[in-house]
């Protein structure tokens, strides 16, 4: 496939084509397509209630989509068929998600959190888990950690966690929904800034986030969603500086004029 | 028959003859209790399980243990197993018999508090571990039901600490337990003083068992406080 960019477009890393999610009557997900390019860092604001989080859930399929296709790293799952439990572990393999309220595991320490699910899922030994946990947690910054359990560790040092814990699969993609909007604005920026470094590093990344400077200066694609659609995409700094649709500018108003 | 002690309260031959029935009520108790916690897991996962004849069976087995009094339930599975079979004798036991009643009815009480503990594991937990990519099997055995065994402990604790006060109906399928001493040391005699010190046994006894389980639970649930 030469295509007369092929040198600097990189390929799709997620797809989700037609994504439509109903519970029942209320539609949260109208017919939402988009994609995210290998090694981008895509930004997703808006309102409350927009169906950002859901729509990411949608990603790893944490929420099943009523219809559409989702296509993350090869792995394509129709959401009309039946999904697979092969499927279903295929496409969560490639996934890392971190969550607004960490769900660490509350009963297992630092190094436990991030070595379960190495061992139970690709089957890594207990030694070769922990080593890799232990690097992990060096490199977010928690090196001495190891031994504490969750409940003794700040907000931010459990964020930090989660994302140690789920870098631990060598996802090829990872979500992050709302992951400062628990934690005190300091708190907030040692979490941002180990998401900074993995957007340095590469790593093709969707966050769902409030963070307006994170979204503006560290995301490659920004994608606003409202009233259960994507209202407008592209460039963060674009869109910041000039935003096309008359709800994007009321929103970004409410947000940047608080600051 | 042998001898008794002179059945006084301050005598103190009396407080070492019916300190003798304590070994088997700590015996029933711990087995009873044991087996019913096991036990308990399975019928909760019944109850809850995605094929309806499964939910009926462990419904009606929560209904039934725990609707019929305990000492009907050792009544029919002491006289009844012989009834049945005189060479099952030597299998059920007093003793036996007692254990395998209380593990029972514990297990139909154990199934409910589980299964109230379970709904009690913050959702995000699940989430977590499908995220990671984890099946439900590992991830209950590795992360829900440790958190599920740590919230229900004190629950099971004072389930437990009914359960050694209600051992002493195992009395009357003749197991020489705390009161079945306290019983056979008033003789002929109208007397309460047996049963007083009787009495002060069990209180000493729940107190320990409240106090170690306040401290199990302190110890663990700071490791699941949310």
């Amino acid at each position: 496939m030469t295509t007369p960019d092929a040198g600097t477009r990189k390929s799709v890393a997620i797809d989700l084509k037609d994504v439509e999610k109903r519970f029942g009557d209320n539609i949260v997900l109208k017919n939402v397509s988009m994609q995210v390019r290998e090694g981008e860092v895509c930004a997703m604001i808006g309102p409350s209630g927009a169906g950002k989080s859901t729509l990411l859930r949608c990603i790893n399929l944490l929420e099943t989509p009523t219809s559409g296709t989702i296509t993350v790293e090869g792995v394509t799952i129709h959401a009309d068929h039946q999904i697979r439990p092969r499927e279903l572990a295929a496409l969560r393999s490639r996934v890392g998600m971190v969550f607004q309220q960490f769900n660490l595991f509350p009963h297992l320490s630092v190094r436990r959190n991030v070595a379960l699910a190495q061992e139970r899922v690709l089957g890594r030994s207990k030694a070769e888990a922990e080593e890799r946990a232990e690097i992990l947690l060096k490199r977010v910054g928690l090196g001495d950690k190891g031994d504490q359990y969750p409940s003794r560790c700040s907000g931010g040092q459990q964020q930090r966690v989660a994302i140690a814990r789920a870098l631990a699969l060598d996802p090829k993609v990872m979500l992050f929904d709302e992951p400062t909007s628990a934690l005190d604005p300091e708190l907030g920026l040692e979490v941002l800034s180990v998401m900074r470094e993995l957007a340095a590093e590469g790593m093709t990344m969707v966050v769902v986030t409030h963070e307006m400077t994170f979204a503006r200066d560290v995301g490659d694609h920004l994608v606003v969603m409202a009233d259960s659609g994507i209202i407008e995409e592209g460039d963060p700094k674009k869109i910041f500086r000039n935003p096309q649709q008359e709800r994007t500018r009321n929103f970004l108003r409410a947000v940047l004029e608080r600051e | 028959m042998t001898t008794t002690p002179d059945p006084s309260f301050f005598n103190p031959a009396l407080w070492a003859y019916i300190a003798l029935g304590i070994g088997i009520t700590l015996q029933l108790t711990v087995f009873g209790f044991l087996i019913g916690a096991v036990l308990g897991l399975p019928v909760m996962l019944a109850r809850r399980a995605k094929t309806a004849p499964l939910r009926w069976l462990a419904r009606t087995y929560i209904e039934v243990f725990r609707g019929v009094p305990l000492i009907v339930w050792l009544f029919i599975i002491y006289q009844g197993s012989t009834q049945f079979d005189p060479g099952l004798q030597s299998t059920f036991t007093s003793m036996n018999s007692a254990i395998l009643g209380f593990g029972l009815v514990s297990a139909a009480y154990m199934a409910e508090i589980y299964r109230g503990c379970l709904s009690a594991v913050a959702s995000g937990q699940y989430e977590a571990g499908y995220a990671l990519g984890m099946g439900t099997r590992s991830l209950n055995r590795t992360v829900i039901w440790p958190q599920m065994l740590r919230i229900a402990i004190p629950a099971s604790a004072s389930y437990a600490i009914g359960l050694l006060k209600d051992t002493s109906i195992a009395m009357t399928i003749g197991c020489t337990e705390i009161l079945w001493h306290a019983k056979n040391a008033t003789g002929n005699i109208t007397t309460i003083q047996p049963y007083l010190v009787a009495g002060v046994m069990f209180i000493v006894l729940t107190l320990v068992a409240a106090f170690g389980s306040r401290r199990l639970d302190s110890t663990l649930r700071k490791r699941v406080a949310r």
